[in-house]
């Protein structure tokens, strides 16, 4: 019998959360596909939590467990994951769209000659058909798509579809027969110690500050807000000028561009040579003393405050949902 | 009058140091050949002419920027043309005795009287500027070391110093030989007569026989030095002055990018003519870098020493050049670095002050389009704005579709809808993105609304007028701006432009005509101004302190509209009008122009600090702007140097519509 | 070493995008296209090889209808030696369909590596690069923020979760390209006037039949704008809600 296969991932020994979202949607949908629900773990020493999955809405839970398996290979999940769908029938292959998902999910798609549906924001099957909606354009437009492969692979866009826990369910658990794992991909170091600066340009949160700031002392509220949040600390022009920061974490027009998910500025009005640097960012939230100051009305969301005042009650406030 | 020998000594010695001159003249004039030849000089030539004459006579041109020297160089001049006369008299007496060019006529007695009299004031001039020079030391003629040339300064002024010492003795020695009544009109050298009194008529005719000598051999050794010095501006700046440019100071040409392949000047043959001839007028004298901005602000950049290193540069490569070879190196690195030429503002001030009217801007953007369109060597902060203007037509690369977003809710009627209109608004990319230029657009709108001015805006169809790219030495993206708003204002019916950006004016009203765009293009404060001394805007003058004007580099100096916007002030504060110590056509630029405003400044002092310090000076509470650039530059700099409490700044417009009845 | 980028054409990151009648595509007029930024880094990243002495050349390929030849034309401005469209008729959001075009046209070539950007910005598929190692049976390292090539070893600097890895592999191989491999250069006007007089060699692309088609488009609720959450310190429990619960960047 055909079934629904989910990828999941661990981390920190734990489920990520974006898989126990995927379980969960899977089973939302097996009842109008008429498939059970299968989920696949890889790693090593994974086979502990594995029945847990079954709360979330696995009937089966099939486990690749090797020690070449610990870290993500790409080539070596690839050929774990086609395994499991050919052993399964699987005709629906769920991923998150995590950065191991997005790595993998094409890879196993092309693999198996077929299509991938990715990032997407909402999951449906009616009539054996399978209709998933997904963002284009940066989010300036939403889609509505039909999937029509023979095997059907999704990727879900992480955080946005809920967690289903039923608790006492729990799933059969069976390790998977492993395919032959091979590669020509060598890793040579790994660091994640997160000890590292981050740089302006990749980071997924930027915490800046402007001249608000009032001094280069000042910018400890920054930084210590940017240690909780695991952001980058960017400057204004005018506070690089002033020689309280870097030139590299410098944002605007002469200085970085950046696109984070979350950007924070603190204490500077906005000028049009910073937001020329900062305006695709996904959030932007400004804490200024002036309520005219032209980036409380373009930020998504502001404070109207001193920023001395606001920067430590909202460090602290993240780090209280942190823990 | 000599005897033979000496005569053909003499005549030799003539031959030689003009035949010397004539052939360094004929070099300097096929190096000036070498050029391009796109820039035509000769139009208006009586006028030109003119101009030189009243210029050189008057002395004008020296005096103008710095009076006390420039009288100094004037004595220095008279004295020097007198005695290119007094020298042919002199040559003459040599094959015919007693010969004067004047005959012995009460003309005669006159002139030798005035050249008495000048020769003092020479003298005195040539102790002046000696002093000045080697004494006091100002950082004009003495920095940046070690272009200046001051070891010339000092043969040159020896030279004219000895000149005049040596006329005296002759002169003084004649009188003593052939008495008193030789010497009626000569009271100088008749003072000095006595001190030669003692001497035996041997030691005196030997004493004038080696001052007739040593006075014309100088002269000859002077003819042969000029060429070499940053004295030849005595024969290069009156000819620079008469190819003067009539067009707007910064005004810059178009590249036919259907006819060359090489764009700049990467080779220094690559400058148009009239630059190599700038090279060769450059007198050393620096009052472009007294003026300045980026000079004044410790950048590594003086317009006299562009103009210097290229004379030195092209002098340098003479011999491949007149062979009709390339030249064996690049400018850039060799002679000019990068960091010169990108921090010019172009705000004209050393085109503004320069006494041989050499054209510093035009000869700095050649050099940046070569490095920026044949080399792609620019500052890297310039990219992003190049693809704005590429992509978007706004240099911050917004949305374009964004463009009209900021007169939403007003009522500002679009061109589309009307089709015609007596003003066209064209808002320009500063007024319809950054927000404190979005505040002036809407000040506008409000005075012209209630001025009931019948006009339009482009809109969405508006693009950049694409003064940052062609400033900045992008040429061909400069084009694609330009051809693309001509072809946009071809659709619509209007019978004038304004603008409230003075680089938009300027190059809409200046440059478009070489894109078949020919407009008459005027600046918000000059509609301003004419709304409320027709009484069509009714403004009441309000106490908010006293204000100061700033004069922006392309409305004053570049379309000399200094009037208007004080005329509009005036109207609106109570409190009047006060002056920075620098106004009108000696402003000083706020640090933005030229493509500047997206580039960093990092080196020396921030060039809009200085003159937030000038607007400070004077006590006022409010600087008014005519520029959406100068008004960023200031607003930045109170806030950089936190004298919000103490200065704000605001446009034109702003203030108007601020003071509406 | 032979390199081959693969590069996309797509709108603006500024474009307003506008959806069309049949309300499953958008509306093209008034649409600026530029080259997709992150195959931007790519050719970047292919020159500097070329320059470095490592490379004799570059080859860059375009899919996508006749309108993208134009960023062919600025690949060859900032320096490729030469480049190549597979002209498909329909905009595709369908990423297998493009890599099995361009591995069709690829297997016909020879290559030591091929680069391309991490995600193309308009359907935001993070797919071309995996897939294309798949069909064309290389490894494939994405999400590359630092690249050595040593003759035929590479060398990368690659994005992970909470830090980075370094991954080495023999050649011929593929590379995703990510934000900070390097800053593009901005094509030298005379690489434009040489482009615009370059022929780009159209082929038609063998296009089979797309597996994800669209069916609807809408736009998203507006975003919200100018919220001002509340005055000082006491708004920040709002504001962290707001951020975890709706804006969900927390």
């Amino acid at each position: 019998m055909s079934t629904i296969l989910v990828i999941t991932e661990i981390q920190n020994n734990d489920y990520k959360k974006a898989s126990l979202e995927a379980v969960s949607q899977a089973g939302k949908l097996a009842g109008a596909l008429g498939q059970p629900v299968t989920a696949l773990i890889i790693g090593a020493g994974v086979q502990a939590k594995s029945a847990q999955l079954g709360e979330y809405g696995a009937t089966t839970v099939l486990t690749a467990d090797d020690a070449k398996l610990a870290n993500y290979n790409p080539d070596y999940y690839k050929a774990v994951v086609v395994k499991a769908v050919q052993e399964t029938g699987a005709a629906t292959v769920i991923f998150s769209a995590t950065t191991q998902g997005n790595d993998l999910a094409p890879r196993v798609a092309a693999t198996l000659q077929t299509s991938l549906a990715a990032d997407c924001i909402a999951l449906d099957a009616t009539g054996g058909k399978l209709l998933a909606e997904r963002s284009l354009f940066a989010g300036k437009v939403f889609a509505k798509i039909e999937l029509a492969a023979p095997v059907r692979i999704v990727s879900l866009r992480p955080g946005v579809f809920p967690v289903i826990q039923q608790s006492g369910k729990t799933a059969t658990v069976k390790p998977l027969s492993l395919p032959a794992l091979e590669s020509k991909l060598v890793v040579k170091q790994v660091s994640k110690t997160g000890g590292d600066k981050l740089d302006v340009t990749d980071a997924d949160i930027i915490v800046t500050g402007g001249r608000g700031m009032r001094s280069a002392d000042g910018f400890k509220h920054i930084e210590d807000l940017a240690g909780k949040l695991g952001a980058a600390v960017g400057a204004t022009r005018a506070v690089v000028d002033s020689g309280w920061r870097p030139h590299s974490e410098q944002v605007g027009q002469t200085g970085k561009v950046v696109s984070p998910k979350l950007y924070i500025m603190c204490g500077a009005s906005g000028s049009i040579q910073h937001w020329a640097g900062m305006s695709g960012s996904k959030c932007i939230v400004a804490i200024n003393k002036d309520p005219e100051a032209p980036i409380i009305k373009r930020a998504d969301y502001s404070i109207v405050g001193d920023v001395f005042e606001v920067l430590p009650a909202l460090t602290a406030e993240v780090a209280k949902i942190k823990s | 009058m000599l005897n033979l020998v000496g005569q053909i000594v003499l005549v030799l010695c003539i031959l030689a140091a003009t035949g010397f001159f004539a052939f360094e003249v004929w070099k300097r004039t096929r190096l000036v050949k070498t050029g391009r030849r796109d820039v035509i000089r000769t139009d208006k030539p009586m006028l030109r002419l003119g101009f030189v004459i009243c210029r050189v006579i008057s002395q004008l041109c020296s005096i103008k920027d710095r009076p006390v020297v420039g009288v100094m160089h004037a004595f220095v001049f008279w004295g020097f043309v007198f005695f290119a006369v007094a020298t042919i008299n002199h040559v003459a007496g040599a094959f015919s005795q007693g010969f004067s060019l004047w005959g012995h006529g009460t003309f005669n007695d006159l002139w030798f009287l005035g050249v008495d009299i000048v020769a003092v004031f020479c003298i005195i001039g040539t102790i002046y500027l000696a002093v000045r020079r080697f004494i006091v030391k100002p950082v004009a003629i003495t920095k940046p070391m070690p272009i200046s040339r001051s070891p010339q300064s000092a043969i040159v002024l020896s030279l004219i110093f000895g000149l005049m010492v040596t006329y005296l003795l002759n002169q003084g020695g004649e009188i003593v030989l052939k008495g008193e009544a030789f010497a009626r009109w000569m009271p100088v050298s008749q003072a000095v007569a006595p001190l030669l009194a003692g001497l035996s008529t041997g030691a005196l005719e030997l004493l004038n026989s080696v001052m007739w000598w040593a006075h014309i051999l100088m002269v000859l050794v002077f003819l042969v030095f000029i060429p070499h010095s940053k004295h030849f501006h005595l024969v290069a700046g009156p000819v620079n002055m008469f190819l003067r440019s009539h067009e707007p100071i910064g005004t810059l040409k178009k590249i036919d990018f259907e006819k060359t392949e090489e764009f700049g000047a990467t080779t220094v043959n690559q400058f148009q003519w009239k630059s190599i001839m700038d090279f060769f007028s450059c007198v050393d004298c620096g009052r472009c870098q007294d003026v300045c901005p980026a000079f004044q602000s410790d950048k590594a950049l003086s317009p006299k020493v562009i103009m210097m290193s290229l004379r030195k540069h092209i002098l340098h490569e003479s011999g491949n050049l007149l062979k009709g070879e390339a030249p064996s190196e690049p400018i850039m690195e060799a002679w000019i670095k990068d960091d010169e030429i990108w921090a010019c503002t172009t705000c004209g001030a050393c085109m503004e002050a320069c006494p041989v009217c050499n054209e510093h801007i035009p000869t700095i953007i050649e050099m940046r389009r070569a490095r920026m369109m044949m080399e792609n060597k620019f500052p890297q902060e310039l990219n992003p704005a190049f693809k704005g203007l590429e992509t978007n037509s706004n240099p911050w690369n917004m949305g374009s579709s964004a463009r009209a977003e900021w007169a939403q809710d007003l009522n500002v009627p679009r061109m589309a809808e009307k089709q015609q209109a007596e003003y066209l608004w064209f808002v320009g990319c500063a007024g319809c993105f950054d927000d404190r230029g979005k505040d002036i657009s809407r000040a506008f709108a409000k005075i012209l609304n209630a001025a009931g001015v019948d006009y339009a805006i482009l809109g969405e169809e508006e693009g950049c007028c694409g003064d940052p790219a062609r400033r900045a030495g992008n040429e061909y993206l400069f084009q694609m701006n330009a051809e693309q708003n001509v072809t946009t204002m071809q659709q619509y019916k209007f019978k004038k432009i304004v603008t409230c950006c003075p680089h938009g004016m300027h190059i809409l009203k200046n440059e478009y005509g070489q894109f078949g765009g020919n407009y008459e293009v005027i600046h918000h404060s000059q509609l301003i101004a004419e709304l409320i001394s027709a009484g069509k805007l009714k403004v009441e003058s309000n106490g908010t302190g006293k204000i100061t004007y700033h004069d922006s580099c392309y409305l004053g100096r570049y379309n000399h509209i200094y009037n208007e916007p004080r005329q509009a002030l005036q109207a609106t504060s109570k409190d009047g009008l006060v002056e920075m110590a620098r106004a009108k056509n000696k402003s000083f630029c706020c640090g933005a122009g030229g493509g500047r405003m997206f580039m960093e400044e990092t080196a020396g002092t921030r060039i809009n600090h200085i003159r937030v310090q000038d607007a400070l000076n004077t006590g006022a509470a409010t600087v008014g702007v005519a520029c959406p650039f100068c008004k960023s530059m200031f607003d930045d700099g109170i806030k950089e140097k936190g004298l919000e409490d103490k200065l704000k700044v605001l446009d034109i417009a702003q203030i108007v519509a601020n003071s509406l009845r | 070493m032979k390199i081959i980028v693969c590069v996309k054409q797509v709108p603006d990151t500024e474009a307003n995008i506008k959806i069309g009648a049949d309300n499953k595509s958008i509306v093209e007029a008034g649409i600026k296209f530029i080259i997709n930024p992150f195959d931007e880094f790519a050719i970047e990243e292919a020159i500097k090889i070329k320059e470095a002495g490592k490379a004799e050349s570059v080859i860059a390929i375009g899919w996508g209808p006749e309108r993208s030849q134009e960023v062919l034309r600025t690949a060859v401005a900032m320096g490729v030696d030469d480049v190549v469209l597979l002209k498909t008729d329909a905009v595709s959001i369908d990423s297998y369909t493009a890599a099995k075009i361009l591995a069709a046209k690829i297997k016909t070539m020879s290559y030591d590596l091929i680069l391309t950007g991490k995600e193309t910005i308009d359907d935001g598929n993070m797919q071309i690069g995996p897939m294309l190692g798949e069909l064309l049976n290389i490894p494939c390292v994405t999400l590359v923020t630092k690249l050595d090539v040593d003759g035929a070893n590479l060398s990368a600097k690659r994005e992970i979760e909470g830090g980075y890895e370094v991954v080495e592999t023999a050649c011929p191989a593929i590379v995703t390209c990510q934000k900070g491999l390097n800053e593009p250069r901005y094509p030298s006007i005379r690489g434009v006037m040489l482009a615009k007089k370059k022929v780009v060699a159209v082929e038609p692309a063998a296009a089979e039949a797309d597996q994800i088609t669209v069916t609807t488009m809408a736009y998203p609720a507006a975003r919200s704008g100018g919220k001002v959450v509340g005055q000082g310190a006491e708004a920040v429990p709002a504001l962290v809600k707001l951020l975890h619960e709706e804006a969900r960047v927390l």
